[in-house]
C-alpha cells in the first residue's frame, strides 16, 4: 500500500473553500410550501431517495480502493458531502410536508457489486456526477420555490466538483498504467453513454427492485439533462484518455484495436 | 436470415467461450454462460467486424435476444449488400 498522497491534499484544500453549510447557508425557515409543483416534488423525493446510495458506493469505494489511500481519503470527503445531499433534500421535503418512508430508504443502502477496474470505476463516477449536476442545475432555474433552488444550486456545484476529482483520479490510473485500464475505461464509458432514451444511473441501475415509483429515469427533467450533460462528459474522458472523444461512435472507434477478434481468441 | 443467424451464434460463442450450439434464436443475450457487459459491447464489435455494419448505439445493450441481434443484423446489413 502507497500512502503518497498525491491528489487528496490539493483537492481537499480547493474544496474546502467552497463547501457550504447546511444550517447556516440554506434559509429553512423561507421556505415556501405554496410555491413548490408536483414535479419539484416528484424529482427530489426520487433524488433524496437516489442520494442514499452513497452509503453502498462508499463501502464499495474503500473496498475497491483498499490500496489507494490516497483516493480513499478523498472519498471520505466525497462520502460526507453526498450524504449531507441526502439530508439536505430530505430536510427540505420534511418542511413542505413530506416524510421519507423507511421502506423506500433503507433498499438503497443495499449493496452492490464491486468495481473490477479503479479507472473504470472513476469513469462511471464522471459520468454519474456530470449527469446529476446538469439534471439539479436545470432543476434550480425551474423551480419557484427559493429554498429548494438555493439547495440545488449548491448540489449542483458539489457533484461538479465531484467529477472533476473523479476524472483526476481516473486519469491517473492511466497514465500509471494505461494498457491495464484504457480497455476498462472505453467500456465503462459506452456502457454508461450509449443509450441516451433512459437517464441511466448507478441510482437505479443497482437497484432494479428499489422505490421503483422513484426512479431517476422516470423524472422527464432528467431524462432531458442526459444530452445536456454530455458534451462536458466528453470533454473530461478526452482529458481522461487523451484521445479526441466527441460521442459514443469514438469510444468504440478507440475501443476496437484493443479488442482482440473472436478468431484470435479462438 | 439462416447465414446471418449462423454468424451471430458463431461470434457469440467465440466471444463467450461456448458452442455455438449451446446458442438457441430465442436465448436471452444476459442469461448466456460469460454475458456481461463488457463481453456484450465486444460481441459486438464483433458482429459490427463480420457483418460491416455499425450498430445504433443506443441498441447494444437493449437487444435481449439472440433473434433480436440477428434480425438487427439482417436489417443494417441488407443496404450494404451483405445477403440476409
Amino acid at each position: 500500500m502507497s500512502a503518497e498522497l498525491a491528489q487528496y491534499p490539493a483537492i481537499f484544500d480547493r474544496h474546502e473553500h467552497l463547501r457550504w453549510n447546511l444550517n447556516r447557508d440554506i434559509p429553512w425557515n423561507a421556505v415556501r410550501p405554496e410555491l413548490v409543483r408536483d414535479e419539484d416534488r416528484f424529482a427530489i423525493r426520487t433524488a433524496a431517495l437516489s442520494e442514499f446510495t452513497t452509503l453502498a458506493a462508499s463501502h464499495n469505494f474503500l473496498r475497491e480502493f483498499v490500496d489507494d489511500v490516497d483516493f480513499s481519503c478523498w472519498v471520505s470527503v466525497w462520502f460526507y458531502e453526498e450524504v449531507k445531499h441526502h439530508y439536505a433534500l430530505r430536510r427540505w421535503l420534511e418542511r413542505i410536508g413530506i416524510a421519507l418512508r423507511g421502506d423506500e430508504i433503507a433498499p438503497r443502502g443495499r449493496p452492490y457489486p464491486v468495481g473490477a477496474d479503479p479507472a473504470a470505476t472513476c469513469t462511471m463516477n464522471v459520468i454519474s456526477e456530470l449527469r446529476a449536476a446538469r439534471w439539479y442545475s436545470d432543476l434550480s432555474h425551474l423551480t419557484h420555490e427559493p429554498v429548494l433552488a438555493a439547495i440545488l444550486r449548491n448540489l449542483a456545484a458539489d457533484e461538479a466538483r465531484h467529477a472533476v476529482a473523479f476524472a483526476s483520479f481516473g486519469k491517473r490510473y492511466l497514465e500509471r498504467d494505461r494498457s491495464a485500464h484504457l480497455r476498462p475505461v472505453l467500456e465503462m464509458a459506452y456502457f454508461w453513454l450509449a443509450d441516451t432514451t433512459h437517464f441511466k444511473h448507478p441510482a437505479d441501475f443497482f437497484y432494479p427492485d428499489a422505490a421503483v415509483e422513484y426512479r431517476i429515469d422516470k423524472v422527464p427533467t432528467a431524462l432531458a439533462a442526459l444530452e445536456r450533460a454530455n458534451h462536458k462528459i466528453f470533454e473530461y474522458l478526452t482529458e481522461m484518455t487523451d484521445i479526441p472523444l466527441h460521442g459514443c461512435r469514438d469510444l468504440k472507434r478507440a475501443l476496437r484495436p484493443l479488442v482482440p477478434a473472436p478468431e484470435a481468441q479462438a | 436470415m439462416e447465414e446471418v443467424m449462423a454468424g451471430v451464434k458463431s461470434v457469440l460463442g467465440r466471444v463467450l467461450g461456448i458452442a455455438p450450439d449451446q446458442i438457441a434464436a430465442e436465448s436471452a443475450i444476459r442469461g448466456l454462460p460469460n454475458a456481461d457487459s463488457a463481453a456484450i459491447l465486444e460481441a459486438a464489435l464483433a458482429i459490427e467486424d463480420r457483418f460491416a455494419i455499425e450498430f445504433p448505439d443506443e441498441v447494444v445493450f437493449r437487444l435481449e435476444t439472440v433473434s433480436e441481434v440477428a434480425d438487427v443484423v439482417a436489417r443494417l446489413a441488407v443496404p450494404a449488400g451483405i445477403p440476409a
